[in-house]
């Protein structure tokens, strides 16, 4: 029922706009002179952003029936083929504990028990798989940054870049200097030669 | 797994990623990552992309820059328009001339880095930040000098000044940027992957002299022989 009013209040209420829009009239404004011949186009408009309002009020008992007294969906409801739906729902914040390998092109319908995974990343930092482009095969392992202030800064001295900017040309160069030091501490190594700890890389599969 | 970061990195045996059962656990297949290398190099890099993604987009400026220049010229009775003059040959050469030398240290930065030689890499990158100074210093004696017209005498003067001041901001940027990894390099503080950004750094070098020598071509002696 929310699907069904939802199309015809859209196209009952959009549709006329394309209309009326070829018709002269300008976008975005609710108010026209009287006798320019737009008015059933406007009032069929109007009639759809009804149905558009009574198909929302649908969806939110919808909503709330399903949250009261549903079914739970469960991790895969579709029996899809995807990645995404490999894990359980909702998912963990690391979504796989270890990478899965694709074994083809609907993953879950032809991945076999004894399905490869990939072990070895670090557990301590944000590492990733990096594979080649084509043919997928693994070949380096790369260091996301952890979690840290510095990006904030840097987007905070770039809006004071742009803001100086509106009022003084002079805004490019201290703003520079700014944005400078901003990456400057974001981009500047952390660690000591040699204190940089060796990720822990568990051994074994469960 | 206690060994050092570097030892790690240079050593990939040649099963490092294929698929191999592991005694402990069981029959299973795993792939192992630990034994994947963490620094590549060149277009295995994911940041050597990110570089030629960003070549791309400044390319495209300056690209366009000189397009404005041309379409103005060809459109134009007088070339350079009165009251200016050609820019001058001296400094606007020799500053051409040193962006071309910067390649070579950076060449040798980059060599190095992929030996993981960070001695000769400090060495070829302060050398390569000091030749990166010295061609600042000749732009500013062009802008101030050599280029014979203001900003707003003429389309002509805007179009000369667009494209100097484009690829003058490109060079304070990566001169920025050189020095910036010189100093990580001479601090105590240098990662493996460090090693690998001097090369992205040394791609982006070759891509700033070679847009130069074209634009120098076109904004300098295409007013005097062409």
């Amino acid at each position: 029922v929310h699907f069904a009013l939802w199309l015809i209040g859209v196209n009952l209420t959009f549709f006329p706009m394309h209309a009326l829009g070829l018709a002269g009239m300008p976008r975005r404004l609710y108010t026209y002179p009287d006798g320019m011949g737009w008015q059933p186009g406007n009032v069929a408009a109007t009639i759809g952003a009804y149905v558009i309002g009574l198909s929302v009020l649908v969806f939110v008992i919808n909503v709330v029936q399903s949250r009261r007294r549903g079914a739970l969906a469960g991790d895969d409801p579709w029996l899809a083929d995807t990645l995404e739906w490999g894990t359980t729902s909702p998912p963990p914040s690391y979504t796989f504990a270890r990478p899965p390998v694709v074994q083809g092109r609907a993953p879950l319908w032809t991945r076999t028990p004894d399905a490869p995974v990939v072990v070895g990343l670090s557990t301590e930092s944000r590492e990733v798989l990096v594979t080649t482009m084509l043919d997928a095969e693994p070949h380096s392992r790369h260091e996301d940054p952890g979690p840290t202030i510095w990006p904030l800064i840097a987007a905070v001295a770039v809006g004071i870049f742009f803001i100086w900017l509106m009022f003084s040309p002079w805004a490019v160069v201290w703003g520079g200097v700014l944005l400078f030091l901003a990456f400057l501490g974001w981009g500047w190594p952390r660690h000591r030669d040699g204190t940089r700890r060796e990720p822990r890389r568990p051994a074994e599969v469960s | 797994m206690s060994a050092p970061d570097r030892d790690r990195m240079v050593a990939v045996p040649a099963a490092a990623g294929r698929a191999v059962p592991e005694a402990r656990a069981g029959q299973r297949l795993v792939i192992d990552a630990a034994a994947l290398p963490e620094v590549v190099f060149g277009r295995r890099a994911l940041t050597w992309w990110a570089t030629a993604g960003f070549i791309l987009i400044e390319g495209t400026t300056l690209a366009v820059l000189a397009a404005s220049y041309l379409y103005l010229r060809i459109n134009a009775a007088e070339w350079p328009p009165r009251p200016a003059s050609a820019p001058a040959l001296l400094l606007p050469t020799l500053g051409m001339l040193a962006l071309l030398v910067k390649c070579v240290p950076m060449l040798l930065a980059s060599r190095a880095a992929q030996r993981l030689d960070l001695a000769r890499t400090r060495r070829w990158l302060t050398i390569a930040t000091l030749i990166a100074l010295a061609t600042l210093v000749i732009r500013w004696f062009e802008f101030k000098h050599s280029l014979n017209v203001r900003w707003d005498t003429s389309a002509y003067g805007s179009a000369l000044w667009g494209v100097y001041v484009a690829h003058s901001s490109l060079m304070a940027t990566d001169a920025l940027e050189i020095g910036t990894i010189a100093a990580v390099f001479h601090t105590g503080r240098v990662e493996p992957k460090h090693f690998a950004d001097v090369e992205d750094s040394a791609f982006y070098e070759y891509f700033l002299s070679l847009a130069w020598v074209v634009l120098y071509a076109i904004v300098v002696l295409g007013p005097r022989v062409l």
